[in-house]
């Protein structure tokens, strides 16, 4: 009964009326989101969660927990490119005038992302390695002369965290991040790019970051449901040269879940808020998620004040795939609301 | 039976504590928009993306009195140029796969025009003095100039009249821009100005070459001077003149967008210049009514 409150409560959050709010072509929950199945199906709520589907936990301090050596690799990729058709075919000249009048009227921005990672985990100490991240964002308006926002850019990372218990069911940890990017980011005109040295816009620039992202963990795992509380900072850090897609901006996760007994498989909810510079209204830091795995499935989902997502895993011996769906409720360029529904799709082997 | 919070049980309490703030998180008004609220250039874009072409137009016009960025200009520009229907699917064709429309003298005596045009001269000359076949061979070889632009323009879209003075308003506006791509942006608008002004120019010629046939098929010496006034050969003067003019705004224009390629726009400027001075020298008919 006391499980259906809370299911009910979050089919509440998904279906309620979301947020309306345009996004930039590049804002930082695109940039900086980690290109994670897991992550990105629970949102913040992987803080305050370690469902143990990920490389390393989102959380540090839960590296504490881990119980046994570990290793995973994964291959993650979504877009949500609407004009991937078109371009193939203006580009080999073959393009209508239609062609050309679909790519030019995008009304959002269009989105892709994909990223290769491996990790090993052991007690206390966990390590991964993320060779490649591709990101990629335009965003086209004024069908006159058309004006376009991109950004492109190819990271190289590699994390390391370091956790113990401490007393009293208390836990810490802290991961060491460095992010290599090299990107590009600008705004153009049709016409800036055709001009003599157009190809000079596209010229990449790099970023280097190191971060520094602690954490927290307090447990009862003698009460009902054995709640959590958890704290933690990411994105907190240095870098060599302030981009605003990219910003060294720390956010703060403060949340707690519950893994309630449940007949068949496991459960575990969670509440997340996340504060950061840049929040509106009071409500934007909130999130709700929760997983549940049985046998060789998984799922995962969350819902915050203008999106919601959904993820699904299954588990063949060695081998996992699956597949995660996000949402997100934007203005569009034409005033008019409208979903960016992307699909994301991961394998990978333990 | 009402159980108020103290009767609770602790699990509860925390249940209930959990769903309210949920629900009080879902139950907030919506987050006003973020960018467009900030930057009015991308309210512009967005009515524009609308249809809205005379609100942003109103709204660009007063942004540059305050805002001196150069995006701010380009997007008045092309504001205008949406009002005269053009958009980026009108000319892709012809941006894509530009070259310019440079003036090729050699090739003006193989011309279909001239070709006409010794045609009906051959058949004139033979049987009556022309006074001012000297004058007339000039607009021949001018509008057989015009006339070999036209399969490198014909991509390009066609105005209205009406369209044209939107046009014209875009083409003032990026003036001495200093962004190339903005300068190859009004360097296209002024040859879609040209290509109007190429049409107009040759419908008129072909009514001219007409009024020629007409005359060659029973010449009379003492029609001739009668036949030089109905030709109107002082329009042709002043539409030269302004045509010329946007063939040498848009080598002008060319020369900032592409630097490279100064010396090709830069002798299609000076051919420009040569012919304005010879448009300018021609003699008109005089005592017409």
């Amino acid at each position: 009964m006391n499980v259906w409150i809370f299911v009910l409560t979050f089919l509440t959050v998904a279906m309620s009326s979301p947020v309306s709010a345009r996004e930039p072509v590049a804002g930082r929950d695109f940039t900086l989101a980690l290109s994670d199945p897991t992550a990105r199906a629970l949102g913040g709520v992987c803080f305050s969660t370690d469902v143990g589907a990920e490389a390393l936990p989102c959380n540090p301090a839960f590296i504490s927990r881990e119980s046994e050596p570990d290793f995973r690799a994964q291959f993650f990729f979504g877009n949500n490119v609407s004009y991937l058709e078109e371009v193939p075919r203006i580009l080999e000249g073959s393009g209508s005038r239609e062609d050309v009048r679909r790519l030019f009227s995008q009304t959002r921005s269009s989105e892709l992302e994909a990223q290769l990672e491996a990790g090993y985990r052991r007690p206390t100490f966990g390590v991964a390695l993320m060779p490649v991240r591709w990101l990629y964002s335009s965003r086209i308006r004024n069908p006159s002369l058309p004006v376009m926002s991109i950004l492109a850019a190819e990271e190289r990372g590699v994390r390391a965290q370091f956790g113990s218990y401490v007393k009293n069911d208390w836990s810490w940890g802290v991961q060491l991040r460095g992010v290599s990017r090299r990107y590009v980011v600008k705004t153009f005109t049709l016409t800036d790019v055709l001009a003599e040295d157009g190809k000079s816009l596209f010229s990449a620039e790099h970023q280097q970051a190191l971060y520094i992202e602690p954490g927290l963990l307090k447990e009862w795992p003698e009460e009902p449901w054995r709640p959590q509380l958890t704290i933690a900072m990411s994105q907190w850090g240095f870098v060599d040269r302030k981009v605003e897609e990219f910003p060294a901006s720390p956010e703060f996760h403060l949340g707690g879940a519950v893994r309630p007994e449940v007949a068949l498989g496991e459960l575990e909810l969670g509440l997340d808020s996340r504060w950061r510079s840049g929040l509106v209204g009071w409500s934007d830091p909130f999130r709700l998620g929760g997983a549940y795995r049985l046998g060789v499935t998984r799922w995962a989902a969350s819902a915050g004040r203008s999106d919601h997502a959904l993820g699904f895993q299954i588990r063949y011996g060695r081998l996992q795939a699956g597949l995660t769906y996000s949402a997100r409720w934007i203005e569009n360029q034409l005033g008019d609301s409208e979903w960016i529904r992307t699909t994301f799709i991961h394998f990978g082997v333990d | 039976m009402v159980m108020g919070y103290q009767g609770m049980g602790p699990r509860f309490r925390r249940q209930a504590v959990f769903a309210i703030l949920v629900l009080a998180v879902v139950s907030c008004s919506p987050r006003k928009d973020s960018l467009a609220e900030r930057d009015p250039l991308e309210r512009a874009y967005r009515k524009l993306d609308a249809g809205h072409v005379d609100q942003a137009v109103s709204d660009l016009e007063e942004l540059r009195t305050r805002d001196q960025r150069p995006e701010v200009l380009e997007a008045l520009a092309s504001a205008h140029a949406l009002k005269a229907g053009l958009r980026v699917e009108d000319y892709w064709g012809f941006l894509v796969g530009f070259r310019a429309p440079l003036l090729e003298l050699d090739k003006i005596e193989a011309s279909s025009t001239m070709t006409r045009w010794r045609d009906l001269n051959g058949r004139v000359a033979g049987q009556v003095q022309w006074p001012d076949s000297k004058g007339l061979v000039v607009w021949a070889e001018m509008l057989a100039g015009v006339e070999l632009w036209r399969e490198r323009i014909e991509h390009l879209p066609a105005l209205t009249d009406e369209g044209e003075q939107h046009v014209l308003k875009a083409i003032a506006v990026l003036e001495n821009h200093p962004k190339p791509g903005a300068r190859l942006y009004r360097a296209l608008l002024a040859l879609i100005v040209v290509k109007h002004r190429v049409l107009l120019g040759l419908d008129g010629w072909s009514r001219v070459e007409e009024r020629l046939r007409a005359f060659a098929e029973d010449p009379k010496a003492e029609e001739v001077p009668g036949l030089m006034c109905a030709l109107n050969l002082g329009s042709f003067q002043t539409w030269a003149q302004e045509l010329l003019a946007f063939v040498q705004l848009a080598s002008s224009d060319l020369m900032a967008a592409f630097p490279s390629q100064q010396k090709d726009y830069r002798g299609a400027f000076e051919a420009s210049s040569q012919l304005i001075e010879v448009v300018r020298a021609q003699s008109l008919p005089e005592d017409c009514p």
